[in-house]
């Protein structure tokens, strides 16, 4: 493990890293086509018609068909779909049917809130999750590993939106130590902000916790067989040094991997958590644009937490190139 | 001299005494301004336009800030708001409107002709009220500055009722001229009104800000409701939209709100017992309307409309939809008992009379051939959805085959706007109503209500139409009587019952004033 | 050594196969456990505490709740066994196609990748607005939303063994494609697929839960766990017993699942101890 400091000492290995970004990136183009392609044809097949829904129950044919007309849908798909993707290329997400303000406008001020949860819920869950990990990994087979592993299977076994129900009647409807829901920007309330976030978060951090609890326990067990610790072990290091300086930086592979991947699980899991606790992200908005169809709003949001997908996995993998010099960049 | 002198003490002291006790009078009025009022409510709305949408919140909240040149009072009696006063010529053809002077709008300009008329065009153009009247209007005059005139081509009955309607998003507000200018028919979203709070800050689908208008000038008339006097004592108020019941209710018992709107009505004995917090019924608030799609079979048969009516166990329906029976009573009637256009005995002989051997006799003389009748109720409204599932049961329970389908908004308001694809359908409607014909009387052959086009509708077109030419209120209830007769003949869509909603609030709140839309002027923080 | 493993980690499966045959148990046996319909409702009782008479209470329409969550138990296993099928069906056909067809590679991975990188319930939500709620709907939606995963696994476990001497072998003794990929090939990739199965299994009743949560789930009045605990947020206060009956049901049975999984995954694979779902 100590070789990897000193992995880009040749020129050609620099060159060949260089690449693999460039290759990846240029990968990227076409997933981002084809997501925005699956964006488009799912939220334009929806049922649900959101004319009537701006209009109301009352509207008339007429002013039906006069909305639908300014508004472009009575076009037909294919014609609509490419002019869509012609103002996706320009960079153009286009204007909400509903909150009368561009898409991206929109996106941009709803995505601090979603950021703050989901950053705060992560934090919280790498901590429990690697604590436990190693916890577990430790006490190997001891009683304290069968509870951490309990513990971790609870995590990922728990619906999030019941736990989330739980915890708000828990703590906000009988203790009411918090705030039900509703939330306050860090520049409007300062540190009170986060009595609002804690609820959320904790609940997005419970299955984050399970996931990485579980892959760091197995990823130590397996650190901690190799013969580079037992030959720190037969030199006489304390445990814990051996613990968490050696076996636990070479755990960490697997584990950004985890952590990596599931951020945008974890990102897809504040649909349902921000809808509940009222927190005005971009779950939030996505699920009130799906109930009223706000079209172009729909397809913002899941081409969002796409991408935030894409480019953690490039993060994950290039990490991957940095920190293992043995992975071939192909 | 001496005298003169001590006059002049006397008359000092009776001064000082005077300002004191003024003062002290002041003081105490003062006293109740200030604070906040945080209300939660559960439907953000697009936004804030009332005259663009059908949505009734957004009447409720904008009544804080605009004004209406007539407003209902507590005991539903139209009053003069922004008008002074009022007459009706010509045997309902006309009407002449003298309004209030030095009113002062959120610009700092007065309100005069040109605003109402600018904005009385912009309602009879795009508002859904507005393009019921506009087939008989002829066209506004202005007279002077102050005093207007409103001509028809043929005597419209509700018109005053409509331009205060209590209903969704009908009534008649004045904006400034300069606004209505700027934006057309298109969704206003600057605004200047004359009432007691001002536009301060929208935050779609999270909150919306209103602060205290300095110079507001209050109508003469006393409180009472949405007329008369207005009094701001709040600094701000802030309409939150939580769409959760429970977060609302939780909210308002941490002192998070003040008010909040619609929540659960299991709870009410826990808020009884709370001296916190203060339980507000509104009654009657809603009707739950049973549609059928008359369109196609077997519905397009009178005999299966009659038969659906003996079908139904109102009272189950009553515990299933919506609860403690507290909240809800049976009635038969379009208007509730206490309004002027109530019906007794309204479809005696059929409503209430739960007979399913009848319904099946029925059911058989109207051919029905046993498809399952589709249910298209929508998932967000309670009534609805509680109301769709218990209908199912029951229809079932009787051997009658039911398909449910439960959808979102959108779907739900795509799907009933078909003709076909659904027999059954369910609907809120408002139930505190001043006039027969606003909005629910009757709808209107082939209207959005039933795709309904036959003998049978045209003969309650032609009931309705006479209605709307009476101007004489015996008569016109006669028509009214006549009315609901053959509604509960041909059937065309029932009332199941009346129900009313709970909304709560903190014990803080005084004189809060329970109107059929929640409002908070003249209502004060202790 | 793994001798010792494996015995230890036998308690893991033993546990959650005794867990799940009596989830199983309970609701095959539905009819037999209680004498009351799901869906009949008594609505003059409503919000009844849980007694003698109901075990559980009942819910807002009347209805037994310890019934609905013995049905709803059923249709949570049923969307689940269904979604497993369908997945290793799908995601075994492309990985195959994929893995064995160098041709076909590139193309499908780019729209694998492209449709992992939806997180499964926003792709499921989706869907099942589109076609509108209903079991099969929600069966189709998951099922759509997870064979990108199943289809990748078994791509890489037929590009890891196609090349392999016997594989290579047989082929030369002329077996044509369907013989190699029937022998060799599905036969080894069995035990990445058995254990991905068993966590999708879990994970479908997690997500249909959720869907049946935003309303896009198995129609009402048919019971499902996730409907259920929608339904019994606004009388949380006044019967909770509505929303943890249902939770608690939920978190048993996928909690067994994913042990099963995990004893699974080191008694057929040890290797494969340092993968991880998702």
């Amino acid at each position: 493990m100590l070789q990897i400091k000193c992995k880009f000492n040749h020129n050609w290995e620099v060159k060949r890293l260089r690449n693999y970004i460039i290759k990846r990136l240029l990968l990227l183009v076409p997933i981002i086509m084809i997501v925005a392609v699956i964006a488009f044809f799912i939220t334009n097949l929806m049922p649900g018609d959101p004319v009537r829904v701006i209009l109301g129950n009352m509207a008339t044919e007429q002013e039906v068909n006069r909305l639908n007309q300014s508004l472009g849908f009575d076009q037909p798909l294919l014609v609509r779909f490419f002019s869509w993707l012609q103002q996706i290329i320009r960079g153009d997400l286009g204007d909400s049917l509903y909150l009368n303000a561009p898409v991206a406008q929109i996106l941009i001020q709803r995505m601090k809130p979603t950021f703050l949860i989901a950053v705060t819920g992560e934090i919280l869950g790498v901590t429990a999750g690697i604590l436990l990990g190693i916890l577990a990994a430790v006490k190997h087979r001891k009683l304290l590993d069968q509870l951490a592993i309990t513990a971790s299977l609870f995590g990922i076994s728990i619906p999030s939106f019941w736990l989330a129900l739980i915890l708000m009647f828990l703590f906000s409807v009988k203790l009411r130590w918090l705030p039900v829901s509703g939330y306050e920007s860090f520049a409007e309330a300062g540190l009170a902000s986060f009595k609002y976030i804690i609820l959320p978060a904790v609940t997005l951090a419970f299955m984050q916790a399970g996931l990485i609890a579980r892959m760091t326990r197995s990823a130590m067990l397996d650190t901690l067989k190799q013969d580079y610790i037992r030959t720190a072990k037969s030199k006489g290091l304390p445990g814990q040094i051996i613990v968490f300086k050696h076996a636990l930086k070479n755990s960490m592979l697997p584990v950004i991997t985890v952590i990596g991947h599931n951020f945008a699980v974890l990102l897809g899991g504040t649909w349902i958590v921000e809808t509940i606790f009222v927190i005005p992200g971009t779950g939030f908005l996505a699920i009130n644009a799906i109930m009223r169809r706000d079209i172009p709003v729909i397809q913002a949001c899941i081409i969002f937490v796409a991408v935030i997908y894409i480019i953690l996995n490039l993060l994950v993998d290039l990490s991957y190139a940095f920190l293992n010099p043995k992975i071939r960049y192909n | 001299m001496l005298n003169k002198k001590k006059s002049i003490y006397v008359g000092l002291l009776v001064i000082i005494f005077l300002v004191a006790f003024s003062t002290a009078l002041f003081a105490q009025d003062q006293e109740h301004y200030g604070g906040t009022m945080n209300a939660a409510f559960q439907m953000s709305v697009a936004h804030l336009d009332s005259d663009n949408s059908t949505d009734s919140m957004i009447t409720t909240m904008m009544n804080h800030v605009y004004e209406g040149l007539f407003e209902f009072d507590e005991n539903l009696k139209l009053q003069p708001h922004l008008a002074e006063s009022y007459q009706v010529l010509k045997n309902g053809l006309e009407y002449k409107v003298k309004l209030r002077k030095n009113v002062m709008m959120h610009n700092g300009q007065t309100m005069n002709a040109d605003d109402v008329i600018a904005s009385f065009q912009r309602w009879l153009k795009i508002n859904n009220a507005g393009q019921l009247v506009e087939p008989y209007f002829d066209k506004v005059e202005k007279i002077d500055n102050y005093n207007l005139v409103f001509k028809f081509k043929e005597p419209y009955a509700p018109f005053l009722n409509l331009l205060a309607s209590p209903v969704s998003n009908q009534k008649f507000v004045v904006r400034s001229k300069e606004i209505v200018d700027k934006f057309g028919t298109d969704v206003i979203t600057e605004h200047v009104g004359t009432g007691p709070y001002k536009f301060a800050e929208w935050i779609p689908d999270q909150k919306l800000v209103l602060t205290r208008f300095d110079d507001y000038t209050p109508s003469p008339l006393e409180a009472s409701f949405f007329a008369g006097k207005r009094t701001a004592y709040y600094d701000k108020i802030v309409f939150n939209f939580i769409p959760d019941a429970q977060v609302r209710v939780s909210g308002v018992q941490t002192g998070q709100f003040q008010f909040a709107e619609e929540v659960p009505r299991d709870q009410y004995q826990l808020f009884e017992a709370n001296p916190d917090i203060k339980n507000i019924i509104i009654y009657p608030d809603r009707m739950a309307m049973f549609i059928t799609n008359n369109g196609i079979p077997p519905f397009n048969n009178k005999y299966a409309r009659q038969a659906i009516v003996y079908a139904l166990d109102f009272e189950e329906l009553g515990y299933a939809m919506i609860g403690d029976s507290k909240f809800w009573r049976l009635e038969s009637a379009l208007h509730e008992k206490g309004n002027p256009w109530h019906v007794e005995n309204a479809g005696q002989g059929i409503y209430g009379v739960y007979d399913p051997e009848k319904a099946k006799e029925l059911l058989k003389k109207a051919n029905y051939d046993g498809t399952p009748l589709v249910i298209l109720s929508g998932q967000d409204n309670e009534m609805e959805r509680q109301g769709a599932i218990a209908i199912k049961d029951q229809l079932e329970k009787i051997g009658i085959k039911v398909d449910l389908q439960l959808f979102d908004r959108p779907t739900v308001v795509e799907k009933r706007s078909q003709k076909t694809g659904w027999n059954i359908h369910l609907s809120p409607f408002i139930k505190v109503v001043p006039d027969p014909q606003i909005h629910q009387g009757w709808t209107g052959t082939n209207k959005w209500i039933s795709n309904w086009d036959s003998k049978e509708s045209h003969q309650m077109d032609q009931i309705f139409a006479e209605l709307l030419q009476e101007v004489n209120y015996q008569k016109r209830y006669q028509i009214m009587e006549k009315l609901e007769t053959e509604m509960w003949d041909s059937v065309p869509y029932f009332n199941i019952l009346d129900y009313s909603r709970l909304h709560i609030i903190r014990s803080e709140v005084k004189n809060f004033k329970a109107g059929w839309q929640p409002f908070f002027w003249n209502s004060y923080l202790e | 050594m793994l001798k010792k493993y494996r015995r230890y980690k036998h308690p893991y499966i033993i546990t959650s196969i005794i867990i799940l045959s009596l989830l199983l148990f309970l609701s095959l046996a539905a009819p037999l456990l209680t004498n009351y319909n799901p869906v009949r409702n008594d609505a003059r009782n409503r919000l009844k505490a849980p007694s003698a008479v109901h075990f559980l209470g009942t819910d807002q329409f009347g209805r037994d709740v310890f019934t609905r969550i013995l049905y709803g138990l059923r249709a949570s296993l049923e969307v689940g066994l269904a979604v497993v099928f369908l997945t290793v069906l799908t995601g075994g056909i492309v990985g195959v196609l994929a893995g064995f067809y160098p041709g076909l590679d590139k193309f499908i991975m780019r729209i694998l990748d492209a449709l992992m990188a939806f997180p499964g319930i926003i792709i499921a939500i989706s869907l099942a607005a589109i076609w509108g709620a209903g079991k099969l709907n929600i069966i189709l939606a998951l099922s759509f939303a997870y064979f990108p995963k199943m289809a990748r696994i078994v791509r890489s476990s037929v590009v890891a063994i196609k090349d392999l001497d016997y594989v290579e072998s047989a082929r030369a003794a002329g077996a044509r494609d369907s013989r190699i990929i029937a022998a060799y090939i599905l036969r080894n990739s069995a035990s990445p697929i058995m254990v991905q199965a068993t966590f999708n299994f879990a994970l479908a009743i997690l997500d249909e839960a959720a869907l049946s949560f935003l309303g896009v789930g198995i129609m009402p009045p048919a019971p499902s766990l996730g409907a259920m605990i929608t339904e019994a947020r606004n009388y949380m206060v006044v019967a909770p017993w509505l929303i943890i009956a249902p939770g608690i049901m939920i978190i048993l049975s996928v909690l067994s699942l994913n042990l099963l999984g995990d004893g699974l995954r080191d008694l057929l694979d040890p290797h494969l101890k340092n993968s991880f779902k998702k």
